[in-house]
């Protein structure tokens, strides 16, 4: 099969991010630059991302991310075959800046725009390093989502249940500003549960025990503030306490539901081996990760959980989702899509092979 | 010398290609949404209808605002991402220069917009030679007509979609621009001719701050 070499762009949250990446469909491939700034100190003092912050962010960087990611790659613009864009779903002042950046870029380089859907980044990131054969269960857990998907091929994702109310992310984003943590949440609260005991608190494991796969993150939330504020003053410990405890109801409910979905992909896909794929900036958590790695192997199940960097939001996903598209369209199929709207909301199924 | 003029600031969206300095194509389309859609289909048509390719681009003149911050974003963000894969300037122009660059007389022209929220975007120059009066600025429409009157003028020319707002608070004086409210490609790639390139792509002007409120301190105790 054609090797490709794709520039990828992704602005639809708070990291600005720009990466090159060769190979073929299926991979893996190389990630010849992955650049990525995050942009924790604009966003901190609010404890979470402010949209018109984040986007008037990612126009004073992009260009230079662009510039990093094609001089690591060691190329120009032109040696690349395709600029592939985040276009949603996401906070829409930050899409439409990565989205219009690559279309100019591609319209100068005279290569083919791909409109990327975000969420099928993630849901392909794990081929991008290891040659994972379709289908596979997905659980995407980040800020902004938490679902439970079939992946029966590229285009080709059929939900099983997504949260609620509040994402995975956005719980451990708003127990670490309960409790003074600071922003990112996510490996704060991991941090600081390293050192506290998950027995201590009794909190809920959402939605344990419902035969949907579903998931909700609102009450748990609720459930940890009552807590924090029934246990008085607190002290570092009582913080780790209530950071492990969280964490714990997390995973049961994060476990339990995934659980549910395995009997639904086996049902779905009777002769295919079960495999897991974790992706999502919440799949960077390694108490998680091990819960996982547990569940998996009772299951006889196989575990695919891309590293950290690939994990949280990244140009080197969407590159590769671009190559997989690309490559899938040939020649003939890509390119004109300079018209692609940038969308705040889309969801997968709405996504078609072609 | 080819320049592409761009704006998505406001309610149009418009592409126009200056070759040697006259004007070879232009698309002026009003629109509220779809900018981000419409915009590359514009500069390629611009670009077709005057036989000429984007290889052969020199620079790009695109407004930098004010405007909505999104729709800012559209235009300078798409000129950016050309100017790194041509290796050519993009030369920012204020929406405030747009607008007057588009009224006539040697008066003072007088750009505004009707930002919302009891706001104007502000500024005025004098003549043809574009000289600024005032500094571009988010005013209340009384502090507007103040820093108008300040200038002790009346030979004002007022155009922008803040017109009609400004001049009932200044009590009808001046007479209101026949030019579009809106800014036009066509004049902002004229502004670029004359123009030094800057070394590096220009920043959005935004005059007002983003919406963001810090969150209330925590009411928990600690030790």
């Amino acid at each position: 099969m054609n090797r490709m070499t794709i520039l990828g762009i992704e602005t639809s949250c708070d990291e600005t991010a720009a990466a090159v990446v060769r190979g073929s469909a299926g991979g893996p491939a190389d990630i010849l630059s992955n650049i990525v700034f995050s942009q924790f100190d604009e966003h901190a003092p609010y404890g979470g991302v402010v949209p018109e912050i984040a986007a008037r962010a990612h126009i004073e960087r992009l260009d230079a991310i662009v510039g990093e990611a094609l001089s690591v790659a060691g190329i120009a613009l032109k040696d690349v075959d395709g600029v592939a864009a985040t276009a949603g779903p996401g906070l829409i002042g930050g899409v439409i800046v990565g989205l219009m950046t690559a279309k100019g870029l591609a319209a100068a380089a005279g290569k083919p725009f791909v409109p990327i859907n975000h969420l099928e980044g993630h849901a392909l990131s794990v081929r991008l390093t290891e040659a994972v054969a379709f289908p596979y269960l997905l659980l995407l857990v980040s800020g902004g989502h938490c679902q439970l998907i079939n992946v029966a091929g590229v285009g080709r994702y059929e939900v099983l249940g997504s949260t609620i109310d509040d994402a995975v992310g956005e719980a451990f984003d708003k127990t670490a500003k309960l409790l003074g943590l600071g922003f990112p949440g996510g490996p704060a609260v991991e941090a600081v549960a390293e050192r506290g005991d998950p027995r201590r608190f009794l909190l809920p494991a959402p939605l344990k025990g419902r035969s949907n796969c579903d998931f909700s993150f609102s009450g748990l939330k609720t459930a940890v503030r009552r807590a924090a504020e029934q246990a008085g003053t607190l002290s570092p410990q009582d913080v780790s306490d209530l950071c492990a405890s969280f964490q714990a109801a997390v995973s049961a409910s994060l476990l339990d539901r995934t659980a549910r979905a395995f009997d639904k992909f086996t049902a779905r896909f009777a002769d295919a081996p079960m495999q897991l794929v974790v992706a999502g900036g919440v799949a960077a958590n390694q108490a998680l990760r091990a819960r996982f790695g547990e569940l998996c192997e009772a299951r006889g199940a196989a575990l695919f959980v891309p590293p950290p960097r690939l994990c949280t939001d990244n140009g080197a996903m969407i590159a590769w989702a671009g190559l997989e598209r690309l490559s899938q369209e040939g020649s003939e199929g890509g390119g004109e899509r300079l018209d692609a709207p940038p969308r705040a909301r889309w969801p997968l199924t709405e996504l078609k092979a072609t | 010398m080819n320049i592409l003029g761009l704006d998505t600031a406001h309610s149009a969206c418009s592409a126009a290609l200056l070759v040697d300095g006259k004007l070879a194509a232009h698309r002026f389309e009003l629109m509220r949404v779809g900018h981000a859609e419409r915009l590359m289909g514009q500069i390629s048509e611009v670009l077709e209808g005057a036989g000429r390719k984007y290889s052969d681009l020199d620079r790009i003149a695109c407004t930098i605002g004010p405007g909505t911050f999104t729709g800012t974003r559209i235009a300078l963000s798409a000129a950016r991402g050309l100017a790194i894969g041509l290796r050519i300037p993009v030369i920012g122009v204020t929406t405030f220069e747009a607008l007057a660059a588009a009224m006539s007389g040697e008066g003072v022209r007088v750009a505004v917009f009707d930002a919302k929220r009891g706001e104007l975007y502000l500024q005025a120059f004098a003549g043809d030679a574009l000289a600024p009066l005032t500094a571009p600025e988010a005013l209340t429409i009384k502090a507007a007509a103040q820093r108008i009157n300040g200038l002790g003028r009346d030979d004002l020319t007022i155009g922008g979609t803040g017109a009609e707002l400004l001049q009932s608070a200044l009590a009808g004086k001046g007479v209101l621009s026949e030019a579009s409210p809106v800014p036009e490609a066509r004049f902002v790639a004229q502004l670029a001719v004359m123009r030094d390139a800057p070394s590096s792509p220009p920043s959005p002007l935004y005059l007002r701050p983003p919406d963001a409120d810090l969150p209330p301190p925590t009411s928990l105790k600690f030790t």
